[in-house]
């Protein structure tokens, strides 16, 4: 028997940016315009087979309200990779970035990072807040990428889990071990001192 | 890992948690969102003894706080599928019904639920079809 291998991905951010209706929106194709808010976390998986190898995606998308924000760390444990998302048109909602950022390197330094402004479809009626070319500069400043997605009409949500896969064999293949090589943030460090001190 | 119901807290995040609940407990402020985070590794840990400990925590919290009703309701659910009471977990599943009927969250929870008791309640059967195979022919042989 084939042994399989497992990528875990975990959704991070404030609650009400999305997180549920991503994951679902990948997964299944629909989307709830009412989604209500995550009772802890939600699960969903996929396996799939490249180059004779079997993978299985296991994407974890954790509540974003604050009394689970303790106990959903224990679902950063392991996670190769973490989609940050924030509401493209609420700052407040891409200043916690750092904050999510700082919380899971506490547990899982090797996690690759890919920063998702949701709820793009929004656009045709608001700003962007902060403004895209922003955002832009900050991923490109930190080594993380970033992509804008609509889980409403499903623009870049699959080429989002795409990339995120790409990524994880690509660097898989060249190395025994992913999570040992992972290429981390240049600033890392720096996310790590704010978050100590905040705490 | 097959489904939400299969996942473990550790020994050590429950330790944590554990210590977190007594200080509080000791220093006579409980805190419902200290129980309830307890209460919540209780439900996903290896063993039953903890898991009915995490359902009487849960249930308090139910009956006595303002903590959201529908968190302690969901992982009320979690914690008798864990000890296979899968139709004590039904019931608190049902009572998602009218106020949020629709929450896919609870349908796919309800739905592993189901299949579980699907699988014991087959399981039972075999054995109940095994056992009256067997008396049947130990009457046989007997007879002979």
């Amino acid at each position: 028997m084939k042994k399989r291998e497992h990528i875990k991905i975990v959704l991070l951010g404030d609650k009400m940016t999305g997180k549920t209706s991503l994951r679902k929106r990948y997964f299944s194709g629909h989307f709830n315009e009412t989604e209500l808010a995550t009772i802890g976390a939600g699960f969903d998986s996929r396996v799939f087979t490249l180059q004779d190898k079997e993978y299985e995606m296991e994407v974890w998308d954790t509540s974003g309200e604050e009394k689970y924000q303790s106990i959903c760390r224990m679902y950063y444990r392991n996670a190769a990779v973490a989609i940050l998302c924030y509401d493209v048109t609420i700052y407040s909602t891409f200043q916690k970035l750092n904050y999510w950022i700082g919380e899971l390197y506490k547990i899982q330094e090797s996690c690759k990072i890919y920063v998702c402004a949701t709820k793009l479809d929004l656009l045709d009626q608001y700003e962007a807040n902060p403004q895209i070319n922003f955002v832009e500069s900050y991923a490109r400043e930190n080594g993380v990428k970033f992509f804008l997605t609509s889980s409403k009409t499903g623009e870049n949500v699959v080429s989002l889990f795409d990339e995120i896969l790409d990524d994880y064999i690509s660097n898989s293949q060249n190395t025994p071990s992913c999570t040992d090589t992972i290429k981390l943030p240049t600033n890392k460090r720096r996310w790590m001192k704010q978050n100590k001190k905040c705490c | 890992m097959d489904d939400i119901l299969d996942e473990m807290t550790s020994a050590q995040d429950l330790k944590k948690f554990e210590r977190e609940y007594n200080i509080t407990l000791l220093n006579g402020n409980l805190d419902p969102k200290v129980q309830f985070q307890y209460a919540w590794c209780l439900v996903r840990s290896k063993y039953s003894s903890d898991i009915y400990k995490g359902i009487l925590l849960l249930k308090n919290l139910l009956d006595t706080s303002s903590m959201e009703r529908r968190d302690c309701m969901y992982y009320l659910a979690i914690g008798h599928a864990r000890i296979k009471e899968y139709n004590k977990a039904l019931e608190y599943i049902n009572l998602f019904s009218t106020t949020e009927p629709g929450n896919t969250q609870i349908e796919h929870l309800e739905s592993l639920i189901r299949n579980k008791l699907r699988e014991k309640r087959d399981r039972n059967g075999s054995l109940i079809a095994i056992a009256g195979i067997t008396s049947l022919i130990s009457i046989f042989l007997m007879k002979k």
